[in-house]
């Protein structure tokens, strides 16, 4: 990911969308998808989560890859929760006793992380990181934070790349991880030197920025209006929200 | 699972997590004067990448919290750095969470500012094997001081995750160590090739 431009399709009805309203959205989404109480309610904001993904431009392999990972990352959780909280026993291998109330909590988990997961990757994966970041300002966040952001998004891609040259050229080099001393030392010279390039690549562009007269702002702020569009959007997204509140809280 | 995701934690946690985190993030970037935008913010980046590494170890790899590194380098500044980076990364690569922004800010980068505003001065005027035995002290305890947060922040969350929590407790011994060992080679080696990098947190 760098700043080059995302490929809008214009037809998409998120694409169109002013970036502050897609933050309010996906903050609200996300809001309602962590206080779902119900089984019901959690899986209707997956299927609300869902619906706005098709509307937006995501890439589906990328969102499958993505959910894959945030899986792998609960998987202790997950695992040790039907084993460790205490309930009736739903399945019993040997010694180990599934509880009910144990795998229906795993489930409520999986169900909001994969929401949340999906509403953020809808709204705010797809917008290009420039317009996040001058929405966020729009919407009050401190222009020196929003200013960190894209410093953020420009350079450590740059990093990255950086950090693989140093990679493949100590393998050149003869470089294979064990697990021994030589194998830290070579990692810790690895940080050291990715650190060390930063610095002197911030020094260049801090000296050529200064140069250039930069006092510490640049314009942020967007002054256009929010089009009918959004409001009609943020609007349908509310009702939705609280349609499945209702479900949430009267099933 | 030092990025805990959406959906996991109980309201209490998280709003006492996202004031903390607030209040830490302001007073960071009060630090922070106009014209160091960029040098800071270039320098949070390398940190960022770094920690996008997966670090083949034995038959599996490892990701770098780096805390305690960026404590040393960035000082105060570690609160914004730390906020825009974890931002970034559940936007753009499903990691970590919008709600838990606040809990996560502060277990990653409240134990590397105390103990990173705690070792600078002694690393800048040692030598770089003293500097180096600090900083690997320093960057192990961070990474155990994150676990130490996770653990209560799943623990009082539910009661439920209790068993859980102390799982991955001991799974955080294991990254000490690493973490310990590269963060002291680490500075050893910027001490010797680059010493201002540890003049002054920025």
């Amino acid at each position: 990911m760098s700043l080059a431009r995302f490929s809008d399709t214009p037809a998409l009805l998120i694409t169109r969308l002013d970036p502050r309203s897609r933050i309010i959205g996906a903050v609200f989404c996300v809001l309602a998808a962590v206080s779902m109480t119900t089984t019901v309610g959690q899986i209707g904001m997956i299927i609300a989560a869902l619906a706005l993904a098709t509307f937006a431009d995501v890439n589906w392999r990328d969102m499958l890859h993505r959910l894959a990972h945030v899986e792998g990352f609960m998987v202790v959780l997950l695992i040790l929760l039907p084993l460790s909280v205490d309930g009736r026993t739903f399945i019993a291998f040997g010694p180990l006793a599934l509880s009910e109330t144990g795998l229906m909590r795993a489930l409520a988990i999986v169900l909001k992380v994969n929401a949340s997961v999906i509403a953020t990757m809808a709204l705010l994966a797809t917008l290009e990181p420039v317009r996040l970041g001058r929405g966020m300002a729009t919407l009050g966040v401190p222009a020196r934070l929003v200013h960190l952001l894209l410093f953020l998004v420009r350079y450590q891609s740059l990093f990255r790349e950086e950090g693989a040259r140093l990679m493949e050229a100590m393998r050149a080099r003869g470089f294979a991880p064990r697990l021994d001393m030589r194998t830290w030392r070579a990692y810790g010279n690895f940080t050291g030197m990715l650190l060390v390039r930063s610095m002197e690549r911030a020094e260049r562009v801090e000296e050529s920025m200064r140069c250039r007269g930069f006092s510490g702002k640049f314009p942020l702020r967007m002054t256009r209006a929010l089009n009918p569009t959004d409001y009609a959007f943020m609007c349908l997204l509310g009702l939705l929200i609280f349609g499945l509140f209702l479900l949430d809280r009267l099933a | 699972m030092a990025h805990i995701p959406d959906g996991v934690l109980s309201f209490p946690v998280l709003i006492g997590g996202g004031v903390i985190a607030a209040c830490a993030v302001a007073l960071g970037l009060k630090k922070i004067g106009d014209e160091d935008i960029p040098r800071t913010a270039i320098l949070a980046s390398g940190f960022f990448a770094l920690s996008l590494f997966a670090l083949p170890v034995g038959p599996s790899s490892v990701h770098l919290l780096l805390g305690g590194l960026m404590g040393i380098v960035l000082g105060a500044a570690i609160f914004p750095a730390v906020c825009v980076a974890l931002l970034l990364q559940a936007v753009m690569f499903g990691f970590g969470g919008l709600t838990t922004l606040g809990v996560n800010v502060v277990n990653i980068a409240l134990p590397g500012a105390l103990i990173g505003s705690l070792v600078a001065p002694m690393i800048q005027s040692a030598t770089p094997a003293r500097a180096a035995l600090i900083a690997g002290v320093a960057s192990a305890l961070c990474v155990g001081l994150t676990g130490l947060l996770v653990a209560p922040a799943l623990a009082l969350s539910s009661a439920d995750y209790m068993f859980s929590a102390r799982v991955m407790i001991a799974t955080y011994i294991p990254l000490m160590l690493i973490e310990g060992l590269v963060g002291g080679f680490c500075i050893s080696f910027v001490k010797r090739v680059k010493p201002e990098l540890l003049a002054g947190a920025a």
